[in-house]
């Protein structure tokens, strides 16, 4: 065959004339100008719809008429449906309130009114893609960017990551420029009840962000320029505490300490007038500050400008600020402490020393002049060894992993996984860690940071011989001088100075204790008209007295029985009572219910004790007594209060935290019915928030345990016991958070046993039903359905109403992880209908969203689908945002696994906006991560490396190590799909020294997988890791 | 998207007239298509997968609207609204052996030519075929019938283009 259809080569071919086409096009079109065209024809056309003021549209410069009052309500709420179905009913009830036109008349007229909103939104096309019909009702989808409230969130979100970057210029920067966003009244001029709840809800939000920017501005250093603004706020928003606090301190750092006090004043009347309360103890207490001209109010906080660390723990105790004497053990202390980093390890000291001593106080100084050494931060735990409660190891350590930013719900069990993360942690940084109060060298050694950079004091009574490395002080009496010194501090400089020879005779007295002379110190300053030789006198008295109070060898017993003997009857009352219960500490409002007070009086009387040394404070608000007292004040309570009254004592404070508690399941769980089920007992703390509810329980977990345990010990009849099971079940949220497990098995276990011996029914289910979610989260899921199925037997044969749902819910969830799918459904089943006997939509919805996966196991991918959207539309319905985000994830998940990959990363996507929006940090980690694999899943790589390198940072902000290691694992993965071999095994080799250091098994796979990449060499054809489940 | 639309359109745009002048149109009309085109990809930039095929057959399609536009005798109220943005092109006057190669692949039968212009472009059988939505087996039966018609138009002697 001749080559006839060649063909020709050369220049004449076709490829060669077209390329010389494409010469000549460019040598005569001016692409720049072209450019420049385009730019400006595509650009104007943009949409930009606002909805934080007026309702307004605009396209270009162009104002977009937006039709009757009816439409405008109906783009409204599409608006802020932001991207999810409206249905006919939902829309025709926000549209039309009450008098509804018939059902088929309303779907037509909002027919028109989409057709008529479809040419405004999309003039040039045919086929519309941005207002569409979603099965129900119809969906509005923008491009980002097109709705103001979608670019306030994307501010606040800026912000937010920019704060903590520590760039506070940046995000004071960017939240203004969002708040500018608001025009007046959101939704102005849209009628109806869906539109009234959102305007509320958008108003808060806009409150919270100029909180937030106050905040920064006052860290900034800019108090004058924003107390014009404040004044305006507050006289907007008369009964915002926060913002008057605010207003408080910029006023303060101006100077104005008049005005700053007057602002005050007026809070509180406005409260008291409109709303019969107290402020909250935060504003009392820097009321106080203010009052006392307290110096570290003007302190700006230094940061690094650039440092893009979270601020660090800072748990010290306050100093005294009239420490005084141990000159020179003080500085040996400092030298050890600011030892340059050694090869053998960190610098660690033990000081140990007789009760009343001084140790702590030493420690506390000590640190406090050390902190610089220490920029990360540092961390305290009272270890409680001469309390009924030594603190257990593993416990400090849950808290210190909270200090240090671990989300509770990510913290290990054990103690041995504990101090492994505790360590990893601390590796790269430098903190300083006070363990007061210790009880042996076994209770200390797991909280020990095993890195040079850290420093470690610990206190303790018996001398730590054998805590390896340790450089033991043993810290003795003070000397006379010193001594005197202390008396002179506190008590003033000329008194003692005038009678030297009796102040040497007290001090004397006191054996040169620093808490005896202190006592003493404290008594006299409270008494100008006692001279030195008064006191000397009266304490010889003390010393003489038969009933005197022995407990056992101590030296200042005189001088506590002569400050005790001073304090008025409700001031004695009062310390007295404060040993009861058994918590390391106490907020004035509990107290106040412990003492049966207001919490302005139980507050006047904390403080003077304070005053008189006989308290300290723990926290802002919080009041502890102060250990070395605490057997001796337990002995005047037993002398004084009887059994009777400290029981009542006890069942008020029990109250109080349990109405608290209720309070914050009701916040937490959107309204959840067991909160009403149980019984009240007294008045509690309220919640503005969800989250400050959680908080909350996390703040008072150690007391709220500690009075379960109290509680149940003195618990004599089943109703006496009630009361501490419905405790345990209102501290659901606490549970849920994934902190505290251990504790929750204690406890439900203690009333458990109670229950049995008293035959308590009602507390028997409730422990029961704790205990089986205890068992499950520790993995043990044969043993939680057992608890759960007695509970659940319990229920039907008492007819125990309370919380049969969740009984229900939790034994679906249980035998379904035990792949007896079948059987889950049929709990389930059972479980939603008691929910919609009862009208409790969210536990149906949430029964629904679970129930999704166990239809994936019987193998209906259809039925878990629409199980899974179910339970969307239910929150949805509920109006629970944070339910529906929850239930796309779920739902994200089950489209994931049956290949609905683009559903998926829609569902995700719309949760993610959400837990960014409300910074669940834990849940936008888990959402990034699903994304990327369902990316690799889809092959579109590239969109894989972003999520994973979202998920790695987010890891990292929240020094959660195992999200680090998994999302570098799907990143590596990603990565080597992309090609990129040498940066996917640096990630892979990361994750693995990471799993390796947490001692996870997720580690294996990847050696198997690094060993033979090394060893074939790299770009080798391996299989993609698949993700442990 | 890690391109800019801004570095696409210099990269593209010269390419992109040329693809619609192979496709048979004037340069003329070429470069207004292909301007409403880049509009087009412009505003949509952020989801446009790939933006080589979407924005090529964007201008194609808009090339062939706007002659049969003028085919129903409506380029004069078309000519009203694009007043102001008439293209440039007028400059345009290529080698006389480029606009006889031209000349003969406007000759070339419509599907074939749409075909071996995408060819030109660098785009594979199978993503071709993806894109005119034909088996592939059509689109190499397509580009052997075009190259073998201009590989004998391009014979000496036949030079002006008889027809095979």
């Amino acid at each position: 065959m001749t080559d006839h259809n060649a063909l020709p080569k050369g220049k004449h071919g076709p490829e060669q004339m077209h390329e010389r086409l494409v010469a000549a096009l460019a040598a005569s079109i001016d692409t720049e100008r072209a450019l420049e065209r385009v730019l400006v024809q595509g650009r104007p056309q943009t949409l930009d719809i606002r909805i934080l003021g007026p309702l307004r549209a605009f396209r270009g410069d162009q104002e977009l008429d937006l039709g009757s009052p009816p439409q405008r309500a109906m783009l409204a709420m599409l608006l802020l449906y932001e991207g999810r179905v409206a249905t006919f009913e939902e829309l025709s009830a926000a549209i039309w309130d009450e008098e509804a036109p018939s059902r088929a008349r309303a779907r037509a007229t909002l027919h028109t009114y989409v057709t008529r909103l479809r040419a405004l939104l999309e003039p040039d096309r045919s086929n519309f893609e941005l207002l569409t019909s979603g099965g129900q009702g119809y969906v509005l989808r923008l491009p980002a960017d097109v709705l103001d409230l979608t670019r306030f969130d994307r501010g606040i979100a800026e912000a937010e990551a920019a704060r903590k970057a520590g760039r506070l210029r940046e995000a004071a920067e960017s939240l203004r420029a969002s708040l500018t966003l608001f025009e007046g009244e959101p939704l102005t001029g849209i009628v109806g009840p869906y539109a009234e709840r959102q305007r509320a809800h958008l108003a808060e939000r806009r409150l919270s962000a100029i909180e937030t920017l106050m905040d920064l501005e006052l860290d900034l250093g800019n108090h004058a320029g924003i107390v014009a603004e404040l004044i305006a706020l507050t006289a907007d928003h008369p009964l915002h505490e926060g913002l008057c606090a605010q207003l408080m301190l910029a006023l303060y750092r101006c100077g104005r300490h008049s005005d700053a006090l007057n602002t005050f004043t007026q809070m509180r009347k406005a409260l008291i007038d409109n709303l019969g309360i107290e402020p909250r103890p935060e504003l009392s207490t820097l009321y106080q500050r203010i009052l006392a001209a307290d110096p570290t109010l003007n302190s700006v906080p230094a940061r690094q400008p650039q440092g893009p660390k979270l601020p660090g723990p800072a748990q010290l105790p306050a100093d005294i600020n009239d420490f005084t004497g141990r000159w020179e053990v003080a500085a040996r202390l400092r030298t050890l402490l600011s030892a340059q980093p050694v090869a053998e390890g960190m610098p660690l000291v033990a000081i140990s020393g007789l009760a009343g001593v001084g140790k702590t106080a030493l420690a506390v100084h000590v640190a406090h002049q050390a902190t610089e050494a220490f920029p990360d931060g540092q961390l305290y735990a009272d270890l409680r060894a001469y309390t009924d409660e030594a603190t257990r190891p593993e416990f400090a350590l849950g808290g210190f992993l909270r200090a240090l930013g671990m989300p509770p719900d990510l913290i290990p069990d054990g103690l041995t996984e504990r101090s492994a993360l505790y360590r990893s942690i601390l590796a790269e940084r430098r903190i300083l860690v006070l363990l007061d109060n210790a009880h042996d060298a076994d209770q200390v050694s797991p909280l020990l940071p095993g890195s040079p950079g850290c420093a470690t004091i610990v206190t303790s009574r018996i001398k730590l011989a054998d805590l390896p490395g340790a450089h033991l002080v043993e810290l003795g009496v003070m000397e006379p001088d010193e001594a005197l010194s202390l008396l002179s501090a506190v008590a003033g400089r000329e008194r003692v100075a005038a009678e030297h020879s009796a102040a040497t005779d007290v001090v004397t007295a006191c054996r040169f204790l620093p808490l005896a002379v202190r006592l003493l110190a404290a008594r006299l300053a409270a008494r100008p008209s006692w001279t030195v030789a008064t006191l000397a006198a009266r304490l010889a008295h003390a010393q003489r007295r038969p009933d005197l109070l022995r407990v056992g060898n101590l030296s200042f017993e005189s001088p506590f029985a002569l400050a005790y003997s001073q304090l008025t009857p409700e001031q004695a009352r009062v310390f007295r009572l404060l040993s009861l219960p058994n918590g390391p500490d106490i907020s004035a409002d509990a107290a106040a219910a412990l003492l049966d007070l207001s919490v302005s009086k139980a507050e006047e009387l904390l403080e003077s004790l304070l005053d008189a040394s006989l308290l300290e404070i723990s926290g802002p608000g919080r009041y502890r007594l102060r250990d070395t007292l605490r057997p001796l004040t337990r002995r005047e309570l037993d002398k004084s209060e009887r059994p009777e009254d400290r029981a009542a004592a006890l069942r008020r404070l029990l109250g109080f935290y349990l109405a608290s508690a209720q309070a914050a399941h009701r916040l937490a769980y959107e309204n959840s019915m067991i909160a009403d089920d149980l019984v009240a007992s007294g008045v509690g703390g309220t919640f503005p928030s969800a989250d400050e509810a959680v908080t909350w329980l996390i703040v008072e977990s150690d007391l709220l345990f500690a009075t379960i345990d109290q509680a149940v010990a003195s618990a004599r009849m089943g109703e006496q016991l009630l009361p501490v099971g419905d405790l345990l079940v209102a501290m659901e949220p606490l549970l849920d958070s994934g902190a505290h497990t251990r504790e929750f098995d204690r406890g439900a276990r203690a009333v458990l046993a109670a229950a049995l011996t008293l035959g308590d029914r009602g507390s028997e289910l409730r422990s029961r039903y704790v205990l089986g979610r205890v068992l499950f989260d520790a993995d043990k899921p044969r043993e939680a359905e057992e608890q759960l199925r007695r509970a659940h037997e319990l229920s039907v044969e008492y007819g125990e109403k309370a919380i049969t749902g969740q009984v229900l819910t939790a034994l679906a969830v249980v035998v379904g992880r035990q792949r007896r799918h079948a059987d889950a459904l049929a709990l389930f089943d059972a479980a939603m209908n008691w929910y919609r006997e009862n009208g409790v939509l969210t536990g149906e919805a949430l029964s629904l969203s679970y129930s999704a996966r166990d239809h994936l196991g019987m193998g209906e991918i259809e039925g878990a689908i629409a199980a899974a959207e179910k339970g969307v539309a239910m929150f949805t319905e509920a109006g629970s945002d944070g339910g529906t985000a929850r239930a796309r994830y779920h739902l994200g998940v089950v489209l994931s696994r049956t290949g609905r990959l683009a559903g998926s990363v829609y569902h995700h996507l719309e949760a993610l906006a959400f837990f960014r929006a409300t910074n669940q940090h834990v849940w936008e980690q888990r959402v990034c991560l699903r994304l990327a694999e369902t990316f690799i899943t889809a092959k579109r790589y590239p969109e894989a490396v972003h999520h994973a390198e979202q998920a790695l940072i987010i890891s990292r902000d929240i020094s959660y190590p195992y999200g680090e290691a998994m999302s570098l694992t799907v990143l590596g993965n990603a990565l080597r799909e992309l090609g990129s071999t040498s940066r996917s095994l640096d990630c892979l080799q990361q994750a693995f020294d990471i799993f390796s250091r947490l001692s996870a098994p997720e580690a294996d796979p990847l050696r198997a997988i690094l060993d033979r990449t090394h060893s074939v060499k790299a770009g080798s054809s391996d299989r993609p890791i698949s993700r442990p489940e | 998207m890690s391109e800019s639309f801004e570095a696409f359109f210099r990269k593209d745009y010269i390419r992109l007239i040329a693809f619609v002048v192979s496709c048979g149109f004037t340069a003329d009309e070429a470069e207004e298509a292909a301007q409403e085109a880049m509009v087009a990809v412009f505003r949509r930039w952020t989801y446009v997968a790939e933006p080589q095929a979407y924005v090529r057959l964007t201008a194609r399609r808009l090339a062939v609207q706007r002659r049969q536009r003028e085919q129903q005798g409506l380029s004069l109220a078309m000519e009203a609204t694009w007043a102001g943005a008439r293209p440039h092109a007028q400059s345009f006057h290529p080698e006389p052996d480029v606009d006889h190669y031209l000349a003969i692949v406007r000759r070339l039968p419509e599907r074939q030519r749409h075909v071996f212009a995408w060819y030109l472009e660098g785009f594979s059988h199978s993503q071709i075929a993806k894109i005119e939505q034909m088996p592939e087996a059509t689109v190499r039966s397509h580009l052997r019938h075009a190259k073998d018609r201009l590989a004998q138009w391009f014979r000496p002697g036949t030079e002006k283009g008889d027809e095979p």
